[in-house]
């Protein structure tokens, strides 16, 4: 790798991505559809490739910044590769890839046309640039243009297919999107008039200095950015636009947007919340305890939804809503376990998640079939996608030796150092009720046999590739944690300033 | 002796044998049944010698293990006299119930499935008798119930899946207990979960959590091991096919749930800290109400595998009332219980197996004269029940006196009588059932065979004869239940 491209990676794998989507439109005009596709998938794959080289470099030597365009903070942007950026750079690689992979098979079928399949492409590459901005940067307005550019890329995505459902359910998510992004805008607002500064060190830096002067400006600023990434992550009870969004979209729209795109947001609290204001500051304030109590309320709430549901996909898109929680609950923990068990349950939920969609995507495909009821036997029709759909089931309950019992099991030790045996409980029957709502499905598909036994007719091989290697992942980061699970360590520990104060 | 080689090895080989041959079977195709039957037979086989090997090595004292780091936890697997004992017990049963099975499901067009979970059931069992810390432990454990649900499920009917949602439900949220006690521990002892090193890490916690957790592990491991009021799933699952109820429900998997109980009870936490616990009483308490109330449901019973499930609930719990009584010769009746009531219990599954496919009749009460058309079979069932109540010259009649004798030694008296009633009971509601099978009338129309029933036979027979053998020379099992005490007390 010659030395510009080395030294200048962070910011070259956004703007790679950025570059690579306003492209899609010209280069499905001048060269077969087939290439753009692959085009699309050969950007996210070297993005990954890129994120893995900065996670490694994060993991031996430490974290650096990058001065976009070298300009010196505090008045250029700042890029600050730390362990979080490492994280979730190499989590986006890791999803991202395969999904697109898979929608790269029969595109234009499923949107319709061969014009709206080229802004697909855009606009999923501008999702997964603005994902990695948000990975990298270190300044505050630079997160919100990044939020903004995910939001719209999402939005979009969702009614990439044009039907009333959809484009419906865009319309409700774009409504409520647009009121979470006007809090973020305010809270950044606030933190900008307390600090007089965009970028996010400087911004801690000042505040741990001055915030007794004002708590209760800061309480409304960090209340502001809780209700708006909370109604763009889906925090219940702001979730009401997921589900439909969720569920309309086709299944690789679904995959990325239920796997990445609200982690994004996640990201981009954390880092406002821990780099920006500062652990000390964060537990002086209720909003622990009151991110500890709504990511409890939605791992329940969400898992119950979840049950209600006899349309596959509505039900992948209720687990999402519960398993978000989880999330929440470990950053409301807020010690070193709960974090890095919401590092690894960003991963772990990415992969499993994207798994469970793309795989239900395939179902409803080959069979016509939405709902749960209806899909007695497409086990001995699809026996590998049924696989694959129960390795992400088994992770999604948080069995060892799948990815998901990883973070189940650090949020569990974070719940009892904080002592909080509620939350013990809550884990436990959350995964209780995961096996609730994600086991029937198994057990119609794959031991109601219908009479005839069903010909065997699987998924095209692409998108088997696509879902295998993700079950592949499940599983390598369920049996052999120990690099991401340091990773996530470290981030958390970043976070929390360990070894930088 | 001094000659054989112990390693870790035989277990890896054992885990794998078993494991690899139901891949084998996954990947052959479903036409190929005499080279499915030959992986099937040939990889219990396999697994069985490999664990009698080191089995044979238990005079040696050495007991090798292996760990592999997996996240913060390790997987450790371990060989020790307890789990040996559960390794033996299941090992060896796996490849009469593989013979019995193809002879059972002779034309069933499910058996790919069937023998695929069968084998993956067998490794997975072989790995939760090895495993050398709670984690490895809870992982077997958790695996095995998804391993067996598709056993229980396999005809498909409503009946089944009713019940192997039953059977999911039950588990899952038994397991769930486990996980917590499992985390709390590790939090206590900053991660060491070892059953080698548990001991002394425990002994700085305070006392009140240390309940706590025995009683999260209590619930979680008496679900499997079908502890009253947690049985529910067990006589329901009797809609699996009849091997499946005769290895996972009398042998396997309630047996994993006892394994459970007496690793926690002596591997966890050691006789000394439960008695220091005072939790005795109510152990024994719940234990005899078990006891008692399976024996008497049994006996009200007409289907003749729920009552042999019944039954099952109730030899559980005098496993478990040994285990309980927290002294040496309870402990060695607990042991030699353990070995004894899985090698009666699953003749009295097989034939009833045998009878059902070869007669239809379900029911005890539509049994009489059945054995003057199959002699061999109700012989046999006559025979090993006699052991079950617990008859002289029958191995259960060893078992029952060293629970005997424990209970007298630490002074329980209540509990002598809730043997001797239980004893009676089981009288009750197995001799009837030989008597009137050889004595009444028959009115059996011959029925089509489409099973093998030689291949189901030949393992009844060849068990049967084993309880005799267990019965006449229990000195064959002292070795193991010696080496078992010793583990946990030093005599």
């Amino acid at each position: 790798m010659s030395l510009v491209v080395r030294d200048n990676l962070p910011v070259l794998i956004v703007v790679a991505l950025l570059s690579s989507a306003y492209v899609m439109p010209l280069l499905t005009k001048i060269r077969r559809f087939r290439f753009a596709e692959f085009f699309a998938v050969f950007m996210i794959a070297l993005a990954l490739s890129g994120g893995i080289y900065l996670g490694q470099g994060i993991l031996n030597h430490g974290s650096f910044t990058y001065a976009v365009g070298g300009w010196a903070a505090p008045w250029g942007i700042e890029l600050s590769l730390d362990a979080v950026s490492g994280f979730f750079l190499i989590t986006i690689g890791l999803v991202a890839t395969p999904i697109m992979l898979y929608a790269s098979y029969d595109l234009v079928a499923e949107v319709g046309s061969r014009s709206r399949a080229a802004w697909f492409l855009t606009l999923f590459l501008l999702l997964v640039a603005a994902l990695c901005g948000l990975a990298i940067t270190g300044d505050i307005f630079n997160i919100y243009v990044m939020v903004e550019v995910a939001t719209i890329a999402s939005c979009a995505i969702v009614s990439a297919r044009n039907d009333s459902a959809s484009v419906a359910a865009t319309f409700k998510y774009l409504m409520l999107a647009t009121i979470g992004s006007g809090f973020v805008l305010l809270g950044i607002g606030f933190l900008f008039v307390l600090t007089g500064n965009l970028n996010l060190n400087y911004i801690g830096q000042t505040l741990r200095l001055t915030w007794q002067n004002y708590p209760t400006a800061l309480w409304v600023a960090l209340s502001f950015f809780t209700v708006g990434f909370g109604v763009k992550s889906a925090l219940f009870p702001l979730h009401v636009w997921l589900p439909d969004a969720h569920s309309t979209a086709i299944s690789p729209s679904s995959a990325i947007l239920s796997s990445l795109a609200i982690k994004g947001y996640i990201i981009a609290l954390l880092k406002i919340f821990y780099v920006g204001v500062g652990a000390q500051i964060i537990w002086e304030l209720p909003i622990t305890a009151i991110l500890t109590l709504l990511g409890m309320g939605a791992i329940v709430a969400g898992a119950l939804f979840a049950l209600a549901q006899d349309e596959l996909k509505r039900r992948l898109a209720f687990s999402t809503v519960s398993q978000v929680g989880y999330i929440f609950l470990g950053i409301g923990l807020g010690n070193i376990h709960g974090l890095t068990g919401s590092f690894m349950h960003i991963l772990s939920h990415a992969l499993t998640k994207a798994l469970l969609f793309l795989a239900a995507g395939a179902m409803i495909k080959r069979t016509g079939k939405t709902r749960i009821s209806e899909m007695a036997g497409i086990g001995f029709k699809m026996p590998v996608t049924l696989g694959v759909f129960a390795i992400g089931s088994l992770s999604m309950i948080g069995i060892p030796l799948f990815s998901g019992f990883v973070s189940k099991w650090q949020l569990l030790l974070g719940a009892l150092a904080k002592g909080n045996y509620l939350a013990v409980l809550v884990l436990v029957a959350g995964s209780l009720l995961a096996a609730a709502y994600l086991l029937p499905v198994l057990r119609t598909a794959l031991f109601v046999r219908p009479t005839p036994t069903p010909a065997k007719d699987e998924a095209p091989s692409v998108q088997l590739v696509a879902m295998v290697f993700l079950a592949a992942l499940v599983l390598v980061v369920g049996v052999f944690p120990h690099q991401v699970l340091q990773l996530a360590q470290k981030a958390a520990a970043t976070l929390l300033r360990w070894g930088v104060l | 002796m001094g000659g054989i080689i112990v390693s870790i090895a035989f277990v890896i080989a054992a885990i794998l044998s078993t494991a690899l041959g139901s891949l084998a079977v996954a990947l052959l195709s479903r036409e190929e049944k005499g080279l499915r039957n030959g992986v099937v037979v040939g990889s219990a086989l396999l697994g069985m010698i490999l664990v009698w090997h080191l089995g044979f090595a238990i005079p040696s004292g050495v007991y090798p293990e292996i760990s592999l780091a997996i996240a913060s936890l390790s997987l450790k697997l371990a060989v020790d006299p307890l789990g040996l004992t559960y390794g033996l017990i299941a090992s060896t049963l796996w490849v009469f119930a593989s013979v019995y099975s193809i002879g059972y499901l002779h034309g069933d067009d499910k058996q790919k499935q069937y023998f695929t979970f069968f084998l993956l059931s067998a490794g997975i069992t072989l790995g939760l008798a090895f495993s050398g810390n709670l984690f490895t432990f809870y992982l077997f454990y958790e695996l095995l119930t998804f391993a067996t649900y598709p056993l229980v499920v396999h005809s498909g009917t409503k009946d089944a899946l009713q019940a192997g949602t039953k059977y999911i439900k039950y588990s899952l949220v038994g397991a769930s207990f486990i996980l917590a006690g499992i985390v709390m521990l590790a939090f206590g002892t900053g991660g060491i979960l070892d059953f080698a090193s548990l001991h002394t890490a425990l002994a700085g916690l305070p006392l009140g959590r240390l309940v706590v957790i025995f009683f999260l592990f209590l619930l979680g491991f008496g679900v499997k091991a079908a502890i009253m009021p947690l049985h529910g799933w067990l006589p329901a699952a009797m809609v699996a096919p009849t091997p499946v109820s005769a290895l996972l429900h009398a042998v396997a998997v309630v047996n994993a749930g006892v394994f459970g109980i007496l690793r926690t009870v002596y591997s966890v936490f050691g006789a000394d800290l439960v008695q220091s616990m005072g939790v005795r009483p109510f152990l024994l308490l719940i234990c005899s109400i078990t006891i008692l109330m399976g024996s008497l449901i049994a006996l009200r019973q007409d289907v003749l595998k729920r009552r042999l499930a019944y039954s099952t609930i109730s030899q559980l719990a005098y496993i478990l009332l040994g285990a309980f009584l927290l002294h040496p010769l309870a402990l060695a009746g607990a042991i030699l219980h353990m070995i004894f009531h899985s090698t009666l219990k699953i003749v009295l599954f097989f034939s009833a197996g045998i009878v059902a496919e070869e007669t239809g009749y379900l029911k005890v009460s539509e049994l009489s004269g059945v054995g003057r058309v199959l002699p061999l079979t109700m012989g046999s069932f006559g025979l090993i029940s006699l052991g079950m109540i617990g008859m002289l010259p029958l191995s259960g009649f060893w078992s029952k006196y060293y629970l005997l004798r424990g209970s007298l030694v630490t002074g329980s008296w209540p509990l002598l009588v809730v043997l001797l009633v239980s004893g009676i009971l089981n009288a009750f509601y197995f001799i009837p059932i030989t008597v009137s099978a050889f004595s009444g009338q028959s009115e059996l129309l011959p029925r089509k065979r489409t099973r093998l029933v030689w291949l189901m036979l030949a393992p009844t027979l060849v068990l049967a004869i084993l309880g005799v053998v267990l019965g006449l020379w229990p000195g064959l099992t002292w070795p193991l239940v010696h080496a078992v005490v010793n583990q946990f007390f030093i005599l």
